[in-house]
């Protein structure tokens, strides 16, 4: 395999001027996407290059504590944009989503990085940082919805839950109906995803390999992977936020807390 | 001792009061319905029986026990509970059967009391009039067999034929406890204590 073709900053600024196709799109469709658009790209250069500069420093020090500091900025990032995009309440559920993170990616870190790939030191910071990464992006991604869902279905549809509850069912049984729609909602997508992956999908750790210089088969088993890690990981994550989210989503009477949201809901 | 009692209950919503010192008792075998103006806080007076909704003051008591954190789970194992809005719980009767962990033999027999065709329980709450779900839901309800049922608006969606139906149907356990909210003068007429908010 031949070694990456690098490419300069002047050709990456060069690359930008092809974004006028669908710039001039939105303004002759009058979209209103033209100014977002902008910003949005703004913002990804900035924070990529800052990423560029400091896990370069972090991946030259190589040091498992921060590594592990990284990791868990990147966890409390993750969990507090969570609870922002699903409008629920930090105070209440910051803690049980951290915990949820952190469990999640120990299981899965120690399961993959350890057990399968066996690498000599687990936190060696060219796994250890992108796929812990990888896992708790797609993680915070989905908790979104699943949270959201959850919650959301609590209030809104809280008659089903009452009347389970007080027809005699234990709280957690009258839970599972939402908890079950949560699930689905955040994980099917992920499921449809991986079912055409290869086909309508090529993922990008595959093709970032195989850009990289690495065999085909060795990405393609390296996607194998990620993607089973990052299904497991995302699926453990939520379960493990709705089941720590109960914990202190409920008042003493089995309702659930009006304040869980951080607007409340009518 | 009364089987369920409240002792100077008050509550305010949105700075709205809705009831202040109210106090009164249902005995066992009782069909008690709280009537009132739409907005009086009779759902919400309901709903704070069940532990649902938090009193601003005053108490709540099933037997000699106060309704609580404490009590609250063995309370509701004693009682069943009919909320308005029933077409949000499932797709079909059947859905709702096995979510509340029924057999369909412990609802038939209400379900043709209640003039419903057994298969009703397998057809989609989608595919019912109103008054068809009102009945089917009624049917699990008392299906549960509990000493005491919670009807918030039981007649909301009946005919006067399905009302009457209903109302021979719980005539016949009179160790049944009804506590109901409504606003259909034959079911006010039927119980026997009118609570006026």
């Amino acid at each position: 395999m031949s070694h990456i073709q690098d490419i300069s900053v002047v050709n990456l600024l060069i690359s930008f001027s092809i974004l006028i196709i669908p710039l001039a799109g939105f303004w002759y469709f009058r979209v209103g996407l033209a100014k977002a658009t902008v910003i949005a790209l703004i913002r990804m250069v900035v924070q990529l290059s800052a990423v560029a500069v400091y896990l370069e420093f972090i991946f030259r020090l190589n040091n498992p504590f921060i590594n592990l500091a990284w990791v868990f900025l990147m966890i409390l990032v993750g969990v507090f944009t969570t609870l922002k995009r699903s409008n629920l309440s930090p105070r209440l559920l910051a803690f049980p989503l951290i915990i949820s993170g952190i469990t999640s990616l120990v299981v899965i870190d120690a399961f993959f990085l350890g057990f399968i790939i066996h690498l000599p030191y687990v936190f060696e910071s060219q796994y250890f940082i992108p796929i812990s990464g990888m896992i708790l992006g797609n993680a915070m991604n989905h908790n979104i919805v699943g949270l959201n869902a959850y919650f959301d279905g609590l209030v809104t549809n809280q008659n089903l839950y009452y009347f389970l509850l007080i027809n005699g069912k234990s709280k957690r049984a009258a839970l599972n109906p939402f908890i079950r729609q949560a699930m689905l909602k955040a994980l099917n997508p992920m499921v449809a995803n991986m079912s055409v992956m290869g086909l309508i999908s090529l993922p990008g750790m595959m093709t970032g390999q195989i850009l990289g210089g690495n065999s085909p088969s060795t990405a393609i088993r390296y996607q194998i992977m990620i993607m089973v890690a990052i299904f497991t990981g995302c699926s453990i994550n939520l379960m493990l936020s709705i089941i720590f989210g109960n914990k202190v989503a409920f008042d003493a009477m089995g309702g659930v807390k009006r304040n869980i949201f951080r607007k409340e809901k009518a | 001792m009364s089987l369920i009692s409240t002792s100077k209950l008050c509550k305010s919503y949105n700075g709205k009061v809705l009831f202040n010192n109210l106090s009164f008792s249902i005995e066992k075998g009782d069909k008690a319905v709280f009537v009132g103006d739409s907005g009086t806080g009779k759902t919400t007076l309901l709903r704070m029986l069940l532990g649902i909704v938090a009193a601003d003051c005053g108490s709540i008591s099933y037997g000699n026990q106060e309704l609580s954190r404490m009590s609250v789970d063995k309370i509701r194992k004693q009682v069943a509970y009919l909320p308005q809005g029933v077409d949000l719980f499932a797709n079909t009767g059947e859905e709702l059967l096995y979510l509340l962990g029924l057999d369909f033999s412990s609802v038939s027999q209400n379900m043709v009391r209640l003039l419903l065709s057994e298969s009703a329980i397998k057809q989609q709450f989608a595919e019912l009039s109103g008054g068809e779900k009102q009945r089917l839901v009624t049917a699990i309800v008392l299906g549960l067999n509990r000493p005491i049922i919670f009807l918030d608006e039981p007649t909301s969606a009946l005919d006067a034929n399905a009302v009457n139906a209903l109302m021979s149907l719980i005539s016949d356990n009179p160790e049944l406890t009804v506590v109901s909210t409504s606003h259909n003068p034959l079911w006010v007429e039927f119980c026997n204590k009118k609570i006026t908010l």
